[in-house]
């Protein structure tokens, strides 16, 4: 049996995992330093070299493990987010001489080792043939970010930590219990099997299907699954934040979509109102909450809960839908690190409100010119790659045989009230002036050199991908088949 | 050629760009750059508009086939269908001109802006560039593109730079012009749907049924998405706020240029895309258009502001274009399209006035005036030719678009009386014009002088060069409007062409 090419990505994974929990536990200090933080995200990043390098043309398959081409995408951005988030990691690592407003983690080593089995378990998703497999990944995904959750030694850190687990299991029963009733009707936990014994007549397959989009509803934190999220967004450390808004909800993304057109492709215009239901009440709730919000982070939260319901709306549609959501994160995940870079600098010496953040573009011109990009980028403005990223989510949903134009027009002008708190947070930057209690719980801003560079790296990559198609036509010629 | 088309929209990029590394002390090295950049672009599209009038790019009387000049396709983000399309007519040249014209005169009126100087000319920058885009795309998805990129930078320089309720002024504009957006954006995923194409000239030259059955829809979607950039009634309300409280360069551009992207779309992205969809809706589009022109100057005549009665008087002459446009005949779009490029001058020579006026007066309500012909010959000069360029009189510009868009009011068959009642509106809003016009000329140029007048001086010379080329440029296009109007109807052959098929 020879091994498949491109699942040396997925073995890669694993042994820098070890690697990591090994050189955490056996080297001395000085070393340990230097190989966990910067092996992890230097490993990650040639690990998602490897992926786009090792792509299949066509699935490829070990046992009931089988790597489509469509995933490449999905497992890219997943690489990027793992690497993203050990970067993000720097100022609270002990022994690097960092101070933050909230503490250092606990063990800098656990938490990027388990950022890394966390990104493994989103490569089993991708790989899933069969609903336990699934299950595996989705849990291998999940159980390290209760952990990494409460890495912080405050109450908000442990407050979060109790509450995604709690809510994180629920979510677990849910898909269990779903399954279950999938293979009380399909006969099977093969995704071959259950696409053909799956059919829409089959009310019993009906509740499993409802519940197990209910337990990855919970996972991307779609309407109405989603009042966990601003509450964790904003107890959890911020590298785990950012990695919970963007890997996370990719990998349920790639999960959902792995079920949508294997074993629930019988299930056709129904499935479509669901997800036109999830995506209307996504983005209308998600607006209404980021409406108010005075935390950054709650904010994101609630930003997101909006930008799902826009990538659902993209599953109503035909086959643009998984090229169209496949670019949508990438560009998303960029957007969205770019916002927590920002805000993890500003955040190690002041609560991370709107009010503290007042009068950046004066203190910090940088940081202000970042965070305004992403804002935009958020909101889908040209030339930066959010406009093609969110336009094409528009189009998969208009496409023959998949008109859904109502939606379209909803969705339109809830992009617009999307853009209306984008702004708010602009203003703040740049035009409101601080007030003199502002100013005084201010200190200066300091920006650690990799993260300074990170954030350019990221600048210009979104401002790439908006005006360079070429990651676009690649996304588009692995998942447009 | 296609390059030098292409420079007009990557010259701004770049001067935004090297903008930005120039220390912002060095106020003197910012406004070189930001002259050099405008006169640039103004030299390119001289340039290009010579090379068009030597080479035979007319389409022929009849033909549905747009011929573009300069154009260049290469496919862009082509797994979505859009390709990067770019080319010109007679239309886009003579907006592209006027464009250029105006954002001469705005950086020379900004001479005086010291504060976060660098940020203004960069977001002015970038504006510029998105307009020049959205003039020579010609592609769907571009072009919206172009025009999405042209409304940040109006939010940061109203937000910033602005005067009064400025950011309340740019938070309105920016989300009903998002606002706009978001119906081009139903219209565009129809005729996606559709056409699976952004090609304008593809779409337009598609009789398919689907796309006629789309564009029942799709056209008002488009139509009013554009509309709302061209502030038409009901959702004209963004314009007074913005227009009265952005800087004076800015108020001259987005009065001038930028409003006009509206007109543009409506013509170009609507009524040549979907003539069958044109049929159908226009009646409605009449009677708003024609609300617009007699609404918008009638609130003129109450207001205090002169920005604000400017505004509305803006209001109500880019009425007149849809109005134009909406009797979807060959002399009705003409007459739109010169309405276009001659409220584009006339309103952005009252915006530098007021901006100059202003300057001095320290006060924009017109009660607080008087008397400044005495003190400030020059500009009170200006003042009054800019009055008659606004009331229309003969031998402005605003004569020669406005009567032909009432003789198009006029014009075929008689039996349509929507259009003529329409007509008959929009006549009678000359009078009104002339009401608030005079007024406010008289109680500004003439009577008493104000106590603080004494102190006035004119015009310095930085600030009569901007005011002398717009009110050269009105009584040119009034005088000899031939190859103007000569260079409309060309390129309007294909849409009337299409509109009648």
């Amino acid at each position: 049996m020879t091994l498949p090419t491109a699942l040396w990505t997925d073995i890669a994974l694993g042994s820098l995992a070890c690697i990591i929990l090994l050189s955490e536990s056996l080297l001395g200090p000085r070393l340990r330093k230097a190989i966990v933080f910067h092996g992890a995200w230097i490993g990650l990043v040639l690990i998602g070299i490897l992926t786009v390098c090792t792509a299949p043309e066509s699935e490829q398959a070990i046992g009931n493990y089988l790597i489509r081409p469509w995933t490449i995408p999905f497992r890219l951005c997943f690489c990027i987010a793992g690497a993203l988030s050990v970067l993000l990691s720097r100022n609270l690592l002990s022994g690097t001489g960092h101070t933050h407003r909230r503490g250092l983690l606990v063990s800098g080593g656990v938490h990027i080792f388990l950022i890394i089995c966390s990104t493994l378990g989103m490569f089993v998703v991708t790989g899933a043939q069969d609903l336990i497999t699934f299950l595996v990944g989705i849990e291998l995904a999940t159980i390290p970010l209760y952990v990494q959750a409460a890495m912080l030694r405050d109450d908000f850190s442990s407050e979060a930590s109790a509450k995604y687990l709690i809510i994180g299991s629920l979510s677990t029963a849910f898909t269990v219990f779903g399954i279950s009733y999938l293979y009380g009707a399909g006969n099977s936990v093969h995704f071959d099997t259950l696409a053909q014994t799956l059919t829409a007549d089959k009310h019993f397959a009906w509740v499993g299907v409802i519940f197990v989009l209910a337990g990855i509803g919970f996972k991307l934190s779609a309407a109405p699954f989603h009042m966990w999220a601003p509450d964790i967004y904003d107890g959890a450390p911020p590298p785990v934040t950012a990695y919970i808004a963007s890997s996370s909800k990719a990998a349920g993304l790639a999960g959902l979509i792995l079920l949508v057109y294997g074993p629930f492709q019988q299930l056709g215009a129904d499935l479509e109102n669901i997800f036109m239901f999830l995506a209307i009440i996504s983005m209308t709730i998600g607006n209404l909450g980021a409406l108010r919000q005075k935390r950054f982070n709650r904010f994101m939260a609630w930003s997101s809960v909006a930008q799902i319901g826009f990538v659902l709306m993209a599953l109503t549609g035909g086959d643009l839908a998984i090229p169209s959501i496949a670019f949508y994160l990438l560009v998303y995940i960029i957007g969205n690190f770019i916002a927590f870079f920002v805000v993890n600098c500003l955040a190690s010496n002041r609560p991370e409100t709107f009010s503290n953040m007042r009068g950046l573009s004066k203190q910090s011109p940088l940081l202000a010119l970042c965070l305004l990009i992403s804002m935009f980028s958020l909101a889908g403005i040209p030339p930066l790659g959010g406009f093609f990223g969110k336009f094409e989510l528009f189009l998969a949903a208009a496409q023959p045989g998949h008109e859904h134009f109502y939606l379209i027009l909803f969705a339109a002008i809830n992009a617009v009230v999307s853009l209306y708190y984008y702004m708010i947070v602009v203003k703040d930057i740049y035009i409101t002036e601080p007030t003199h209690a502002d100013n005084s719980t201010c200190p200066a801003i300091a920006i650690l050199p990799s993260q300074r560079l990170t954030l350019v790296v990221l600048v210009i990559a979104i401002i790439v991908l908006g005006v360079w198609p070429a990651a676009h036509s690649w996304i588009f010629t692995l998942a447009g088949s | 050629m296609p390059f030098l088309l292409n420079c007009t929209w990557i010259l701004p990029t770049l001067i935004a760009l090297s903008l930005m590394f120039v220390p912002k002390q060095k106020v003197g090295v910012i406004r070189g750059m930001s002259v050099a950049g405008v006169l640039g672009i103004l030299a390119l599209v001289v340039s290009l508009i010579i090379a068009f009038l030597a080479g035979d790019y007319a389409s022929p009387v009849g033909s549905a086939e747009t011929t573009l000049a300069f154009s260049y396709r290469t496919p862009w983000f082509e797994a979505i269908g859009n390709q990067f399309y770019t080319g010109v007519d007679g239309f886009s040249l003579l907006m592209m001109l006027m464009a250029s014209i105006i954002a001469l005169c705005g950086v020379l009126v900004s001479w005086t802006i010291t504060d976060r100087c660098k940020e203004f000319f960069i977001l002015l920058f970038i504006l510029l560039a998105g307009t020049f885009g959205c003039f020579i795309s010609f592609d769907l998805l571009t072009f919206f593109l172009f025009n999405e990129i042209t409304l940040i930078p109006t939010y940061l320089l109203i937000a910033i730079f602005g005067s009064g309720k400025k950011e309340f002024a740019a938070m309105k504009l920016n989300l009903m012009l998002f606002g706009g957006s978001a119906l081009i954006i139903l219209g565009m995923a129809g005729t996606y749907s559709a056409t699976g194409s952004f090609d304008m000239i593809a779409i337009a030259n598609n009789q398919s049924e689907t796309l006629g059955s789309i564009a029942m829809w799709a056209f008002p979607a488009l139509f009013m998405g554009f509309g709302i950039l061209g502030s038409v009634f009901p959702f004209h309300t963004w314009s007074p706020v913005g227009h009265a409280s952005a800087p004076t360069a800015i108020s001259m551009f987005l009065a001038g240029v930028h409003m006009k992207l509206g007109g543009y779309g409506c013509l170009r992205a609507a009524i040549y895309l979907m003539p069958e969809g044109a049929q159908e809706w226009m009646p409605l589009f009449m009677v708003l258009a024609t609300i617009s022109v007699v609404y918008g100057a009638f609130i003129a005549i109450r207001q205090r502001d002169l920005k604000y009665i400017n505004a509305y008087a803006s209001i109500s002459h880019v009425g007149l274009v849809t109005f134009g446009f909406a009797t979807l005949t060959a002399v009705g779009l003409k007459g739109g399209v010169l309405q276009m490029i001659s409220h584009g001058f006339v309103t952005a020579v009252v915006f530098a006035l007021i901006g100059c006026i202003y300057g001095r007066t320290h006060t924009r309500n017109i009660d607080e005036m008087g008397g400044l012909m005495k003190k400030i010959p020059f500009l009170s000069v200006c003042f009054v030719l800019a009055g008659f360029a606004v009331v229309g009189m003969p031998g402005t510009s605003s004569f020669v678009a406005e009567l032909t868009i009432f003789i198009a009011g006029f014009s075929g068959s008689l039996d349509d009386t929507l259009r003529l009642v329409c007509g008959a509106l929009c006549i009678s809003s000359i009078v009104i014009t002339a009401v608030y016009v005079l007024r406010t000329v008289n109680s500004v140029v003439h009577g008493p002088l104000v106590d603080n007048g004494h102190e006035f001086t004119d015009a310095r010379f930085i600030e009569k060069v901007p005011l002398i080329i717009l009110l050269t440029c009105i009584f040119a296009m009034g005088l000899f409007p031939g190859w103007i109007i000569e260079l409309a109807e060309q390129s309007l052959t294909p849409v009337v062409t299409n509109l009648g098929r």
